[in-house]
């Protein structure tokens, strides 16, 4: 059975302008101990998509099953106690969103398991702070104290702290330098391989290419694609797929492909015409 | 001839921040420069356009803009050159675009400043400039914050290349946007030099962003060029550890991956 499994969702924004349509039927499933990235740019409906599974806006039509129940039609209350109970956590780009600048490294570790009610808290917040390869003298200091790296792995590590069954990484190593990225990545397929699900949601086709199993490319608020990692990045399908992939600059495509590129862009540009 | 030639060129603060930079930019060459924060990247660029920061100094070598060594430079010959001989792009475009004019109006500006045009052959030439960073001509009557981030940077560069600068300093300059618009502005850049000759300075913190249009290569930490050489060595026969380490890292988390080696 699936641990998420999203179908037909659709998100509505209301705006001065009118109705923006931020999600168009979306569907995905992710099962127990897989990672699937979502990729999008400025725009695709990745962001709402993240708050949607979070309980953070409310979806117009469709259905967000978490762990066998449609949380879409959560009541407040309903949501609150999903939240204590720990199984879905989540990552931001930047770590100071899901810290709190005024506790300790321990507190913000310690809380979710307070929330939870659980035991040895001590015991668990060293336990997950080597996990994440921190040193315990961190634990008295603030988050201002530390460094981007070290505070992207607090929250990691306050994420999993709970051993919830789902984490949703919303641009978790977009904000990092390269030593720092290679090692949260490093920490995430670590997770993989230990069987929490995650749903990896980036701009950047190249982070998310070495961490998982399956991508799926928002464009747009609609889910155009959605496969195995190698083959979206081998044979990608839809035009803005390709696009992506052409985008992405890596070592061994040094100026190719600029004419084929244009191409796709205004390929893209008379679909966004007709839409 | 170079146009842009640097020679062990250091910058100190109270004590010395880069320790040396050598590197010559031909006419129409690029030349890239890849570290991470802190590294001195941008220090080196800004020696290079007489910009550094309050209380930074060239405290050793030499610089060569377009056959002026630059340390004879007043501030007035150096005004005069930057625009016209030198001129630079950086990360955040909204900070260098003047919220309350028109896109039109701060194109038109330089070329008015720098080169002395009037009226029509104003307007004429920022609808080209518009047009040669592909732009439509509604963008002239439009204000910064109407525009995307893509948008936003290719104005700012039509400002920077308005006045027909020989070099052009990309400073992580698209480092902020969205993949399939960061290759855009690099399909930008690529088609400058190819049309005008502009001769470029590409800076990031990615190597694979340098990869994809410069010639020479040189990556620094900390100060320190720790290896310098053509593309093809960097990439293939990398020296150095810490190249190796940012060439690592493409290859065993970004799409290197999955790509068919050809």
């Amino acid at each position: 059975m699936s641990l998420l499994e999203i179908s037909d969702l659709d998100v509505h924004y209301r705006r001065r302008t009118g109705r923006l349509h931020a999600l168009r039927s979306a569907s995905l499933s992710l099962s127990p101990g897989e990672t699937v990235g979502i990729i999008g740019e400025t725009g695709s409906g990745k962001s709402t998509l993240a708050r949607a599974i979070l309980g953070l806006v409310r979806p117009s039509a469709g259905k967000i099953v978490i762990d066998g129940a449609d949380v879409a039609a959560f009541t407040p209350r309903q949501w609150r106690e999903l939240r204590r109970r720990g199984t879905v956590q989540y990552v931001f780009q930047d770590p100071l969103r899901s810290l709190d600048p005024d506790l300790t490294i321990f507190d913000s570790l310690a809380e979710p398991l307070r929330i939870h009610g659980s035991a040895d808290i001590p015991d668990k917040v060293h336990k997950i702070l080597a996990r994440v390869r921190l040193e315990q003298v961190l634990l008295d200091r603030l988050p201002g104290e530390l460094s981007g790296g070290q505070r992207q792995r607090v929250a990691v590590a306050r994420a999993l702290i709970t051993e919830p069954r789902l984490v949703l990484l919303d641009e978790p190593v977009s904000a990092l330098d390269s030593a720092n990225r290679v090692q949260i990545l490093e920490l995430l397929k670590q997770l993989r391989d230990a069987g929490t699900a995650l749903l990896f949601i980036s701009h950047d086709l190249g982070s998310v290419a070495g961490v998982a199993d399956r991508i799926a490319v928002l464009y747009r608020g609609e889910i155009v694609e959605d496969r195995a990692a190698a083959s979206v990045i081998n044979e990608p399908a839809h035009p803005y797929t390709k696009l992506l992939v052409s985008s992405a600059p890596t070592l061994r495509s040094a100026a190719a492909g600029r004419a084929a590129r244009s191409e796709l862009r205004n390929l893209l540009d008379l679909e966004g015409a007709s839409a | 001839m170079s146009i842009l030639s640097l020679r062990d060129v250091r910058v100190s603060l109270d004590r010395e921040i880069v320790h040396g930079v050598t590197f010559d930019l031909e006419p129409g060459g690029v030349v890239g420069i890849v570290g991470e924060s802190g590294s001195g990247k941008t220090l080196t660029c800004r020696a290079a356009l007489g910009i550094l920061p309050e209380g930074f100094t060239v405290s050793g070598g030499s610089i060569s803009l377009d056959g002026h060594d630059v340390a004879s430079l007043s501030s007035k010959q150096w005004t005069a050159l930057r625009g016209s001989t030198i001129s630079a792009v950086f990360q955040d475009p909204a900070s260098y675009l003047n919220p309350s004019l028109t896109i039109g109006s701060q194109i038109a500006e330089v070329a008015q400043v720098k080169l002395g045009l009037r009226r029509r052959a104003l307007k004429a030439r920022t609808l080209q400039l518009l047009d040669a960073v592909r732009l439509s001509s509604a963008v002239h009557g439009q204000y910064p914050h109407e525009l995307s981030g893509g948008m936003l940077q290719r104005a700012l560069i039509a400002t920077a290349i308005a006045a027909e600068p020989k070099i052009l300093i990309a400073d992580e300059a698209t480092t902020a946007l969205d993949v399939t618009v960061q290759a855009e502005i690099l399909d930008l850049l690529a088609e400058l030099r190819e049309s005008t000759g502009l001769a470029l300075v590409v800076v990031s913190h990615d190597l694979a962003v340098v990869a994809q249009v410069c010639d020479e290569v040189l990556v620094m930490r900390a100060g320190e060029v720790v290896e310098q050489g053509p593309v093809e060595k960097i990439l293939y026969r990398p020296d150095h550890e810490y190249t190796r380490l940012l060439i690592e890292e493409h290859e065993s988390y970004g799409l290197e991956r999955y790509l068919v080696t050809p």
